[in-house]
């Protein structure tokens, strides 16, 4: 049952919420654009949601409170689906609501995460991941059409770059700026200081004037899959 | 003579609608449409394991206790009686909880001991039938609590005034519930 400290469900403001800072703008809004259009030809509500921890709550407990909180998918057709992340816990779920457990069984939902979410995760390619996920269970919920391919510059993509990222000297960029630090300290505090308070993500920004983004009233009955990386 | 008549009316109903009447019934509906999801999810459950104890045998020399065990349990739970009966009298549905929590301990002792065995957890049948097992089991918690929330709004109006009253009108009384968590009942023991 609910205890009183239980984790907060956050609101539901957008297709993905990413609370633990893992995915690039470019990203974010290339997986809400390709989700809205899939909302838009098949009317089912797919959504993501990132947290840093769960903090010691189970992690079926919590996407339940999630899924019964934001009500994805039609009501009467049920048609909702969460993709939900514990970035400290390294735990996935994939929570599929009544109307598509037919479309995307258990086995589905669990392949999907063992064969696309964990190795792309043990690489850090998280949009990548994401991205490629979902797109197998759009198609799987019967849509493989154009929404899919809004996805594919994120599903692809991001390989390359965080292999670039990994080649990076950190060793070097950390030397130089201990070397900063010694000599010109006051330079450097300022420049901390700066990067620190530009550094927050903007994370209203991704639906302006289109109208909110809001739950159907559809139902979840515990269906789907649970895994990690 | 008309305007006595209407008050008249007009108090019957709203004495009706304050005294519960007609809640209760919505509440005692709600308790059967959560129960009738419980014992669906339960049967699903029932379902998978003819296949999972096929498969599972088709794994070179597979310990065989912790199969009969599942069998055994399965058989049980089949040869219940589920009818509307079980949700009024609390003896029967300590009973049916209990056959349904030993195959929930089978079930994951017999989880437990496949990861020993390589070429199961490797065969494509195996996972996804491990995949559908655990779903069940997370649609079974799922209905549980429902239903546990539901007896409980319904126990609370046949207890509370005002509609307790109602709720004598109708001859309801309170419900049996579900007393433990599933497959807490018997942790699973590996001897490695």
């Amino acid at each position: 049952m609910a205890q009183a400290w239980a984790l907060a469900v956050p609101p539901l403001r957008t297709q993905v919420t990413d609370l633990a800072g893992i995915l690039e703008p470019s990203d974010k809004m290339a997986l809400e654009r390709m989700l809205r259009s899939h909302n838009q030809v098949t009317g089912q509500q797919f959504a993501v949601l990132v947290v840093p921890t769960l903090e010691d709550e189970p992690l079926e407990d919590y996407t339940m409170r999630v899924v019964e909180n934001w009500k994805l998918g039609k009501a009467g057709k049920d048609d909702g689906l969460l993709l939900f992340i514990a970035l400290a816990e390294r735990k996935i779920r994939i929570e599929v609501g009544y109307g598509l457990e037919g479309p995307i069984p258990d086995a589905v939902a669990a392949r999907t995460i063992r064969d696309i979410l964990q190795p792309a995760f043990r690489q850090n390619d998280y949009a990548g991941g994401i991205a490629r996920a979902l797109q197998t269970l759009m198609k799987a919920a019967g849509n493989d059409g154009a929404a899919i391919a809004i996805g594919n510059e994120v599903a692809h993509q991001r390989v390359k770059r965080v292999r670039e990222r990994s080649a990076f000297p950190l060793g070097i960029f950390l030397l130089v700026l201990l070397i900063l630090f010694i000599f010109k300290p006051r330079f450097m505090s300022g420049l901390l200081l700066g990067m620190l308070m530009g550094g927050g993500r903007s994370r209203g920004g991704g639906f302006g004037g289109g109208g909110g983004f809001g739950g159907g009233g559809g139902r979840f009955g515990g269906g789907g899959s649970s895994g990690g990386w | 003579m008309r305007n006595v008549w209407v008050a008249s009316v007009l108090v019957l109903a709203g004495f009706t609608s304050a005294c519960g009447y007609n809640e209760v019934i919505e509440r005692d509906e709600d308790v059967k449409a959560a129960w009738a999801e419980v014992d669906n999810q339960y049967k699903r459950r029932s379902d998978l394991v003819p296949n999972l104890v096929s498969t599972v045998k088709g794994a070179a020399n597979f310990e065989t206790t912790t199969l009969e065990k599942v069998v055994q349990a399965r058989a049980s739970v089949a040869g219940m009686k589920v009818d509307s009966s079980v949700l009024d009298n609390p003896e029967s549905l300590k009973k049916f909880e209990a056959a349904q929590g030993q195959l929930s301990g089978a079930l994951s002792r017999l989880l437990v001991v496949s990861e020993q065995y390589p070429d199961l957890k490797a065969n494509a049948s195996f996972r996804d039938l491990q995949a559908q097992l655990e779903g069940t089991e997370n649609r079974i918690a799922v209905a549980r609590r429902r239903f546990i929330e539901a007896v409980a709004a319904y126990n609370k109006t046949v207890q509370v005034f005002p509609s307790s009253i109602g709720a004598s009108m109708r001859g309801k009384t309170v419900r049996p519930t579900f007393e433990g968590t599933p497959g807490q009942e018997n942790p699973p023991e590996v001897k490695l």
